[in-house]
């Protein structure tokens, strides 16, 4: 299978920042840096397939990331709305949801930003389905999984290719 | 200048505690384990971000490279807890699911499962 340079230069690029940022830019810390970057893009490379998996769209997810940092600032406050009041409203229970996203990095991203989400936490994620446990059975969970799903099917391309279990590009 | 920016240090900081005083008060309050982690899960990623976006605005009073560095390396720390605290709860979530752990509300430890079908999506 043949690598795309563009997916090595990428990942060079990130891991060699990185090694720049953690040492504080020491020029005595590369001979140790330069072989730990590649090993670190060789690694990520197995792992993501040879780069072959559909890549994330950098300008979108720059887009949606303020929506996910608003929505983990709102589950934590609702959570603290409903622990400070004395009865504790809450009303526990399950749902069970069939996904839409293709199998791979969404799926991931879809779990744990349901698990940020106000009022829900991702319990299991097999076969197609998603099981949610909610604070609130009150709560509108399924539209709001369906609006999440769409958000993050809008963060891949439209290429059909493979999935291997990773979304980066 | 650094006037303003301490204001954004407390600000973040104190915003910080408070979010993790009431993930304490809802892992003492909330009844069974799965509510708990409601709690632990929402409000200790959030409270973790806001003490570190703090820290890292502390450092740009010296705005040199060394502490800009910091500020950097901080930066990134929080985006690795933005990352690992949801897929944490979601796998502390998974096992307590997986190991069929009572539910708070009925008698016998079970709990109400909605099941949505492939047609009722709308």
């Amino acid at each position: 299978m043949s690598v795309p340079p563009a997916a090595v230069a990428w990942r060079l690029g990130l891991f060699g920042a990185l090694w720049f940022i953690l040492c504080g830019g020491e020029l005595g810390s590369w001979p140790f840096g330069l072989p730990t970057v590649v090993l670190a893009t060789w690694v990520d490379l197995q792992l993501a397939g040879n780069g072959q998996t559909r890549a994330l769209r950098p300008l979108i997810l720059m887009r949606i990331l303020p929506f996910f940092f608003w929505k983990s600032i709102l589950g934590a406050l609702d959570v603290m709305a409903r622990v400070l009041k004395p009865r504790l409203p809450i009303d526990p229970g399950l749902v069970e949801f069939p996904l839409t996203i293709p199998p791979g990095g969404g799926r991931i991203l879809l779990a744990n930003c349901i698990t940020l989400l106000p009022g829900t936490i991702s319990a299991r994620l097999a076969d197609d389905r998603i099981i949610v446990h909610t604070l609130d059975k009150g709560l509108p969970v399924v539209a709001k999984i369906q609006d999440l799903e769409g958000r993050i099917a809008s963060l891949y391309g439209p290429c059909p290719a493979k999935e291997t279990g990773r979304g980066l590009p | 200048m650094s006037m303003y920016l301490n204001t954004i240090v407390v600000l973040f900081t104190g915003i910080g505690w408070i979010f993790f005083l009431g993930a304490t008060v809802g892992i003492l309050r909330f009844p069974d384990f799965y509510t708990r982690m409601h709690a632990a899960g929402k409000g200790d990623t959030l409270s973790t971000m806001m003490i570190l976006f703090g820290f890292a605005a502390y450092q740009l009073h010296h705005p040199d490279l060394a502490s800009l560095l910091v500020a950097f390396k901080i930066v990134f720390i929080a985006v690795l807890i933005f990352i690992t605290g949801p897929t944490a709860t979601h796998a502390i979530m998974d096992a307590g699911y997986g190991s069929k752990i009572d539910h708070w509300g009925t008698r016998d430890g079970s709990v109400s499962h909605c099941l949505i079908k492939e047609d009722e999506r709308s």
